[in-house]
């Protein structure tokens, strides 16, 4: 093995974690999250894999080729997210049915939308970074952030817009 | 909505991936491992390698596109044995429970779309009738189907008759368009049956779960994707597949060449070359059963629909990045698409490719509402328009709209030209639903810089990524009125002398339709007007035909093939004239009660004014049966409708471009009637109000400066930021408005700033309007 690729494994160890809980809550499903981060890591590995040391912004590249991804592999028709998530919680567990909740409340929103939400609330992204990730103007990422946390409160709420409208 | 539901919503978020996280990270991952094996892989493709010196060259990490093969790489690190979700050995049914969510026959109803959209538009198969008592229509030929069925598709003809598959309403359409596996196959057969075809028999003779189902161009061979016995990550993921070949009556087929292993998905489709997909490494894989499987570079980001080409993204621009299939060769000097971005979708001759979906999803929208989620899927009736289904955000079977009616689960089909990205809605086909039509929209083609300009032919492609950008939703108006021209934005203007305002438009594939007041000979009259684009290089409005010239403006039926105006009148008698918008030739002519023609929808043609029998406020459907191709079929009928509405205080109720209205009552409460259905909602909100313009469902009603919510009975008021009034065009979709900015500009007074406000997130501080977010400005003349 190339040894080059020491600080890269190291990139891997401490980058997943927090990627694989982002992607989770963006696809819905453990296992698509697992897709979804192995196909980052895979990218970047292809640039950095045997870079030393690697670049300080990695980590927030890692994100916006996850971002983009999250919001590009539903093209594909067997990767598209599920309007129903599957359960990945055991639904034994006290969080079993909100975490069901939330996640097939995300399964609403459009993927820019979500990801919008997610990268906000869950990795602290303010509009201007989460319009980065996106390549998109800051003002069209805080209006995905706005609308989805819209839609959200009213599926919270059981007021679902989408079937009100027909 | 308040600042603590987005502090408890994110909370939520936190706790949940908390939560989640030991489930998530495994711990038997080894990193160093993960680094070897990607070293590995990445060493073994020349492509790949080539790639990964460009980019780092280039410093675009992000840029960095290849095909989905390279998903799996991390996969031969994972170590610990695999998740209890793993598919058994055998490959049988219990197998494919752990597989993701293939929508199999979904699929396969979408991917045959375009084969059958390349034969030609008119031999689309027809699926109508609601409720029980469907029938499929396909080159004269009809058919009654089971009760559920409310879409097909036709795959292939095969010896025995076309091949179709069907699709039910049995489980919810989701948001992106995939139904479930309630989809079947059926062979049509010369005696007018419609036969099931069997699923492949696995081991022991069970019927075997197949996937994404493919038909052989001559419709005799079905090859159905199966997960192979190692198909499965640590966490389930289905990373290996299979193929299984059947006859038409499920019986194993043999082929004379193994096909190959190691595909990561299914092969995508089956075209003269063979079967098509990809490897580990974006690499193309065409197999054919008899000639064996030929590999072609990648990566690869979109193939044809009829398999005979493929987008690969950019090795080389002197060689081209579309290769053909059958020879694997580049064709030479041909488009590239940029590194970041993805084709959605190749037309035929890969003339044009979709690169950013977004771009189409917004125009679905703006076409058939917000309440209308992303494509489905895109074919191809031929090599410069594209047919795109869209189906509803989310619904389910029990979802009913205001009025109590029963929504179905049924995707609407909508037309786009891609030269001038105009949609329209296909009224023809399966999408005989519930789902409203607003017309048409014209897209504004951009001339966009990128790596794909230094040829001036490629700037087809380049209209398409233009049309939105990057910014889904992020469409401004595309209509407006200055002194004596019509604004087209990004694509021209044209002249009318005289013109008071434009009234109405609607775009289809390659022309655009206008209606207008204009000032003649000392009066007022309305005209109606088409236009089209110099050519598909060049999407400049040329001169324009005037269809047809009345006493008020037109209004033109929901795909663009007729126009109603009127002509002359009476104290209660409105004459209308049908014209079809090709040439402007008269179908068909006839006095209508009315005072004023307001809207065309897929109910007729709508007039409101006094009864006059009663004197009542009335609305009147007229529904004409001519063709647009010229002849009068049929004794046009007048209906008198909506009797409800004669207790209305208003005698001209506010249209919504969506066939519904809304009204106020002489209890002050705001309702809403469906044309089509007549049927009137409740109350969606009491109080007097003033006069306003309803969204298109009646949700909102923008009233002055003011924006209400209604419903639930109770309505909700929320004024415009200040500076902001409403202007001439007002509802673009279900939750944008439009509104003027005050004062005008001060360098031309007579023009007018026009903007469009968001107005989802109403409370607490009303509709947000921005150009901060890019939104288009137009000038109009108010």
């Amino acid at each position: 093995m190339d040894t080059g690729g020491e600080p890269f494994g190291a990139f891997v160890a401490e980058a997943t974690p927090g990627l694989l809980r982002t992607a989770y809550l963006l696809t819905g499903r453990a296992d698509r999250a697992g897709e979804l981060v192995e196909s980052v890591l895979a990218r970047l590995w292809l640039a950095y894999g045997t870079t030393d040391p690697l670049p300080g912004d990695l980590p927030d590249c890692a994100r916006r080729v996850l971002a983009r991804l999250a919001t590009s592999r539903w093209r594909q028709p067997w990767r598209r997210p599920d309007a129903d998530p599957a359960p990945d919680a055991d639904p034994g567990t006290p969080d079993a049915g909100e975490e069901q909740r939330l996640l097939r409340h995300l399964a609403q929103l459009t993927p820019r939308q979500r990801a919008a939400l997610v990268l906000h609330h869950l990795d602290g992204l303010d509009d201007a970074s989460v319009a980065a990730a996106f390549g998109c103007r800051v003002g069209q990422a805080a209006r995905y952030r706005r609308t989805a946390t819209t839609r959200m409160h009213d599926l919270a709420a059981g007021d679902v817009i989408e079937t009100a409208a027909w | 909505m308040n600042d603590s539901f987005e502090r408890d919503l994110g909370d939520l978020i936190r706790r949940v991936a908390d939560h989640a996280s030991p489930t998530l990270d495994d711990p038997t991952l080894d990193h160093s491992d993960a680094a070897a094996a990607m070293e590995r892989i990445a060493r073994r493709g020349r492509a790949v390698r080539a790639r990964r010196r460009a980019l780092v060259a280039a410093g675009a990490v992000v840029a960095l596109a290849l095909a989905g093969g390279t998903a799996r790489l991390l996969t031969t690190h994972v170590s610990g044995a695999p998740s209890a979700a793993a598919p058994s050995p055998t490959g049988s049914a219990t197998a494919s429970a752990a597989a993701p969510v293939v929508d199999p026959a979904f699929t396969a109803w979408l991917d045959a779309l375009p084969r059958l959209d390349a034969a030609a538009t008119a031999d689309l198969p027809t699926v109508r009738g609601r409720e029980g008592a469907p029938t499929l229509t396909y080159r004269g030929r009809t058919v009654n189907l089971p009760a559920d069925v409310v879409g097909a598709a036709l795959l292939a003809v095969s010896p025995r008759g076309p091949v179709l598959a069907l699709t039910s309403n049995r489980i919810a359409v989701t948001r992106w368009g995939t139904v479930d596996a309630t989809s079947r196959l059926v062979v049509w057969g010369a005696d007018g049956a419609l036969k099931p075809l069997a699923p492949p028999a696995g081991p022991g003779g069970a019927n075997l779960t197949g996937q994404n189902p493919l038909v052989s161009p001559d419709g005799t061979t079905i090859a159905y994707a199966v997960p192979l016995p190692e198909a499965s990550t640590a966490i389930g993921f289905v990373s290996r597949w299979g193929i299984t070949l059947t006859d038409l009556d499920g019986r194993p087929v043999t082929p004379r060449v193994a096909p190959p292993t190691g595909l990561t998905s299914p092969f995508y489709l089956w075209g003269p070359a063979g079967l098509v997909g990809t490897d580990d490494l974006g690499r193309i894989l065409v197999w054919h059963p008899d000639r064996g499987t030929k590999t072609i570079a990648g990566p690869v980001t979109a193939f044809t629909s009829d398999g005979t080409a493929a987008l690969r993204y950019e090795e080389s621009k002197t060689s081209g990045c579309v290769v053909d299939l059958t020879t694997g060769r580049p064709v030479p000097r041909s488009p590239c698409i940029a590194p970041d971005q993805s084709a959605v979708s190749l037309g035929p001759r890969a003339r044009w490719a979709i690169v950013d979906y977004d771009a189409i999803s917004a125009g679905v929208r703006r076409t058939l509402g917000d309440g209308v989620a992303d494509l489905g899927t895109l074919s191809w009736p031929d090599d410069h328009t594209i047919l795109a289904l869209a189906a509803p955000a989310h619904f389910d079977l029990t979802t009913v709209a205001p009025d109590g009616r029963p929504v179905l689960p049924v995707p609407a089909l909508v037309r786009c030209d891609l030269p001038t990205g105009a949609c329209a809605r296909v009224a023809s086909d399966q999408a005989q639903s519930y789902l409203p039509s607003w017309g048409g929209v014209i897209f504004q083609p951009q001339r966009v810089t990128g790596p794909i300009t230094d040829e001036g032919t490629y700037l087809r492609w380049l209209a398409v990524l233009g049309m939105n950008g990057y910014s889904g939703d992020d469409q401004g108006p595309q209509l407006g009125t200055a002194k004596d021209r019509i604004l087209l934005q990004e694509i021209g203007e044209i002249t009318l002398p005289g013109l008071i305002e434009a009234t109405s438009w609607h775009s289809g594939p390659g022309v655009g339709l206008i209606g207008a007041r204009v000032r003649e000979r000392g009066g007022e009259a309305g005209v109606a007007l088409r236009f089209t684009t110099r050519s598909d290089t060049d999407p400049v409005v040329r001169p324009t035909t005037r269809l047809a010239t009345g006493i008020a403006p037109p209004v033109f039926d929901p795909v663009g093939e007729r126009l109603a105006i009127v002509t002359s009148r009476t104290a209660t008698t409105l004459h209308l004239e049908v014209r079809e918008t090709t040439r402007g030739s008269l179908i068909v002519a006839r006095d209508v009660p009315g005072e004023r023609l307001v809207q065309w929808s897929e109910a007729g043609i709508a007039t409101t004014g006094p009864d006059p029998a009663t004197g009542r406020p009335s609305v009147w459907l007229w529904a004409p049966s001519g063709s647009p191709s010229g002849s009068p079929a049929g004794s046009p009928s007048v209906e008198s409708s909506v009797d409800q509405i004669v207790d209305a205080e208003l005698a001209d109720p506010p249209f919504s471009p969506a066939a519904q209205r809304a009204v106020q009552w002489g209890d002050g409460c705001i309702r809403t009637i469906d044309l089509a259905e007549r049927v009137v909602s409740a109350p969606m909100g009491c109080g007097t109000v003033e006069r306003g313009t309803p969204s298109p469902d009646g949700t909102f009603l923008a009233s002055g400066r003011t924006v209400l919510r209604l419903g639930n009975g109770e309505r909700s008021a929320l004024p415009l930021p200040e500076g902001v009034t409403l202007g001439p065009w007002h509802w673009t979709s279900q939750t944008q408005v439009i509104a003027t900015v005050t004062p005008p500009p001060a360098a031309d007074p007579a023009l007018r700033t026009v903007i469009r406000c968001d107005v989802l997130g109403l409370e607490p501080h009303g509709p947000t309007c921005g150009s901060d977010q890019g939104t288009a400005l137009l000038r109009g003349s108010g």
